[in-house]
């Protein structure tokens, strides 16, 4: 296991810089942070971006000051996709073609009460770039269930456990065949910001996945985020993937998948998982992986 | 002001406006061009072919000053005389209202309202032409509610092959002389 | 030189997007705006209408696309009513609270349950704390002129405000009318290009709507308040300049007839034509009867109203509207507006045309004779609404619905 790292995930691009009185409303630890911060790093300045409703809406923005450098607003929950489809459409009327429209949203905002815009503007193929910071909880109003969660995981809404499998955005978002579908982690910045870059080249409905823990809805210590994230990875339950042109590849393979109930330990949000439950998630993961080379 | 209520079938295709809503069209186009005031409701909403409907025409030199549904017709239009028995056509009618459908035989009311007969159709055919124009010219003929010469003006101004205009112009003409003539 | 078209209002609104130069149309269809909607298709795909027609997936996606649209600094249009409306309600508060000058047209029609796609007012009051212009058109010569207008107003840095027109479905949708119709460069002359600030401007970056502690809350929403009221002074201005640019008569916040009215009709939409007929057939049968044309419904104008009625002894407030427990929206403002008067008129409420229930001059005429002699119905205890032309026969004390076996 990786030494831990104390506060990596505090930002350090320098280009997306949380405002002093911000950094009591962005919990220690918080995954979207470095996912924030790269996707910052990489896209530079030329790109509006819509956050709607979610922790990363509530942390970038004040009246005294914001973490983004480039034009940014708190959006509705439901919408952030159609309202980027209208100030796409907006740049493209002012001619203002290479400048990035970009969703940055947390999993509800994606995969329940963001749906219907998020599957709308995927089959218009609107030339958006959407970042989903994936936390499988609704956080930013204290953890209930999504329908990201993993099957199990306790919440305050599933106290034993969320029952319904997890949706799989990015396998809906390559159905709905757009140029461009990916999974990302915190853990594997490289990986991430070659991923943006490459979406970043592409035009069209471009969809990337970031796993970025929560230490507080997940139950680990704050100072764990990474290490948690990398053994997600290891143990094969989180795939770093790309859909490129409607080609499939994984972009990091574990030499060896660590065995699942070494990423659910790490966590109180399985605590009290039985033996056949975790034997069940380790079986989904072998599935998953089977046929991969 | 004069209000006047024609009667037909829908079309069953989207593509196609049927004569009953066409003529008046045309008659609201014409009377526009004459400098008078036009009301004009074609049928609403899609509904399947053959439907019995009614398109509403109210012209007047004054600007029209309600949108009410209840009306007091000076003349009623009937092109499909099978509606005669599916649809009190005649609600509405003033006491001194024309009532006039297109029949090549003699039709008669129940309730023995007078009515006027011309084959319409016939006459179309006759003419090679639709059978909007030879409405057009019927109603004109018998309401004087616009000026002949503006509604040739308007089918002239139509897009089609001169063959098919002039075929029209015929057809208007010749309704017109068939609602004049006793 | 403007010409004269037969036009129903949906192809008056529409070709008021043409000459406004609307830059971006997000839209969803519901009856019966869609028959607008395939005219403005058309438009772009022929060339004279050159901007971003978006189908969205959804009516509050359409309004979301709208202000996504307005914060990148572009003018913008888009359409709907009832359902659609109500479906969007969310997001007319984040347009009005975003400062977005859009312009919607909103074609009045009944809500679900019972189901109708016929008219009344009660989608667009239903909105009507949410911060938008609210204008009520009377013809398709004035959703035209109204729709072009909306834009100027709306855009005005007095203002800066989202604005709706409102004509009714079936009613005016669906009847064409000799429409004058400006020509292009006039138009672009007299309206100019969008003045529409880019909110989200990559050249100047800005964070907006941060989340907002108590201290701060309050005054945003009176500034908001603040350009609503300079709104009251915005709009007639327009018209008159409107006006003056197109050789027309100016459009105020309120229309009122001639003469000495002692017993005045209140009523907005198309009903304000029966109602005007009424009166002066009224008047020329000697009854001192008056029309006050309602037409800005959003700002209310109180003063103007004030000023209008204050003399009348008898005002008839005819509302196409209703709220179960409340009473008509016309009616409750009227008498909010003229509370305080030294000598109030007396308002009497009367709730007709739902659903798109037709009203006719000769019902109007009954109701100001009737209010006039305080007879039944208005004979009754002040604060009673009269429901027009109520069919008892057919109350029924339960959902609408159709049951197959006979009742016993």
């Amino acid at each position: 296991m990786p030494a831990p790292h104390a506060i990596a995930t505090l930002p350090k691009s320098g280009r997306f810089t949380l405002p002093p009185v911000m950094r009591g409303t962005a919990c220690e630890g918080c995954g979207a942070l470095p996912a924030a911060d790269i996707l910052a790093e990489t896209l530079g300045s030329k790109m509006a971006v819509l956050c709607p409703a979610s922790c990363a809406a509530t942390f970038s923005l004040s009246y005294t000051g914001m973490a983004w450098q480039v034009p940014f607003v708190h959006w509705i929950f439901e919408s952030a996709p159609a309202a980027a489809t209208g100030l796409r459409h907006a740049y493209d009327a002012r001619g203002l073609k290479d400048v990035h429209v970009v969703c940055f949203a947390g999993d509800s905002g994606t995969a329940d009460i963001g749906f219907q815009a998020l599957s709308g503007a995927a089959s218009r193929n609107e030339n958006i770039l959407y970042i989903c910071y994936d936390n499988e909880v609704a956080m930013n109003t204290q953890g209930q269930a999504t329908s990201t969660s993993t099957a199990l995981a306790r919440t305050p809404t599933t106290p034993t456990g969320a029952s319904a499998r997890r949706k799989d955005v990015p396998r809906i978002m390559a159905a709905h065949g757009v140029p461009y579908v990916a999974t990302a982690a915190v853990s594997h910045p490289d990986d991430y910001r070659q991923k943006l870059r490459r979406a970043a080249r592409i035009t069209g409905f471009r969809y990337i996945q970031v796993l970025t823990p929560c230490p507080i809805a997940w139950g680990y210590p704050h100072r764990d985020t990474i290490d948690v994230t990398v053994v997600a990875v290891e143990t094969g339950l989180w795939m770093l993937t790309e859909v490129d042109g409607g080609k499939r590849r994984v972009t990091y393979r574990p030499k060896r998948r660590r065995p699942i109930r070494e990423y659910l330990a790490l966590q109180r949000r399985f605590d009290g998982l039985r033996p056949r439950e975790i034997q069940s998630l380790q079986k989904q993961v072998d599935a998953a992986w089977r046929g991969i080379r | 002001m004069k209000e006047l209520r024609f009667h037909g079938r829908r079309e069953p295709r989207y593509d196609r406006v049927a004569p009953f809503v066409a003529a008046p069209r045309l008659l609201a186009e014409a009377a526009l061009r004459e400098g008078k005031h036009v009301q004009f409701r074609p049928p609403w909403l899609f509904l399947r072919g053959f439907t019995p409907e009614t398109a509403l025409l109210r012209v007047d030199r004054e600007p029209i000053e309600t949108y009410q549904q209840e009306s007091f017709l000076d003349a009623v239009v009937v092109t499909d005389p099978t509606l005669l028995g599916e649809v009190n056509v005649v609600s509405g009618l003033k006491p001194e209202g024309l009532l006039l459908v297109n029949s090549a035989g003699s039709v008669a009311l129940p309730d023995k309202t007078p009515v006027i007969t011309r084959d319409l159709s016939g006459i179309a055919k006759a003419h090679k032409a639709g059978l909007t124009a030879a409405l057009l010219g019927a109603v004109i003929g018998l309401t004087d509610l616009v000026r002949l010469e503006t509604a040739e003006q308007l089918l002239k101004g139509a897009e089609g092959r001169d063959r098919a205009v002039k075929a029209n112009l015929a057809a208007l003409h010749a309704g017109f002389e068939s609602a004049r003539a006793t | 030189m403007a010409t004269v078209e037969l036009l129903t209002s949906n192809q008056a609104a529409g070709r008021a997007v043409r000459l406004a130069r609307v830059q971006v149309i997000p839209i969803y269809p519901i009856t019966p705006q869609s028959a607008m909607l395939g005219e403005i298709a058309r438009d772009v795909q022929a060339g004279r209408l050159k901007c971003e027609f978006i189908n969205m997936e959804s009516d509050y996606a359409a309004m979301a696309a709208a202000i996504g649209a307005s914060l990148g600094g572009t003018r913008v249009f888009t359409a709907t009513n009832s359902q659609g409306l109500l479906f969007m309600a969310e997001h007319l508060y984040t347009a009005s609270g975003s400062r977005c000058p859009i312009v919607m047209a909103v074609v009045n029609r009944g809500i679900s349950v019972p189901h109708t796609r016929y008219a009344d007012h009660n989608d667009a009051l239903g909105v009507n704390r949410a911060g938008w212009i609210q204008i009520f058109c009377e013809d398709a010569q004035e959703v035209l002129e109204t729709c072009l207008q909306l834009h100027k107003i709306c855009e005005d840095r007095r203002v800066r405000l989202p604005g709706m027109f409102c004509y009714e479905s079936f009613i005016h949708s669906n009847t064409a009318e000799g429409v004058s119709v400006p020509d292009a460069e006039a138009v672009d002359r007299w309206l100019g290009p969008p003045r529409v600030e880019a909110l989200l401007d990559p050249a100047d970056p800005r964070g907006l709507n941060p989340p907002t502690p108590p201290e701060w809350y309050t005054e945003f929403k009176y500034a908001e308040h603040q350009a609503m009221a300079r709104a009251l002074t915005v709009i007639p201005e327009v018209a008159a300049t409107y006006a003056e640019a197109f050789q027309t008569k100016p459009r105020g916040l309120l229309e009122q007839t001639e003469g000495l009215k002692r017993c005045v009709v209140v009523t907005m939409g198309s009903l304000v034509k029966a109602a005007r007929r009424a009166v002066k057939e009224l008047q020329a049968e000697g009854v001192p009867a008056g029309l006050c044309k309602v037409r800005v419904y959003r700002p209310f104008p109180v003063e103007a109203l004030r000023e209008a009625l204050g003399e009348a002894e008898v005002v008839v407030a005819l509302d196409r509207n209703c709220a179960s427990g409340g009473r008509g929206a016309l009616y409750e403002e009227v008498r909010s507006a003229l509370y305080g008067l030294p000598k109030p008129p007396r308002v009497v409420g009367v709730i007709g045309g739902l659903g798109g229930r037709d009203v006719t001059i000769s019902q109007i005429k009954d109701l100001v004779q009737r209010a006039a002699r305080r007879s039944s119905p208005f004979d009754g205890p002040d604060g009673t609404v009269h429901w027009l032309g109520l069919v008892r026969d057919r109350v029924r004390d339960e959902s609408p619905q159709f049951y197959p076996a006979a009742r016993t």
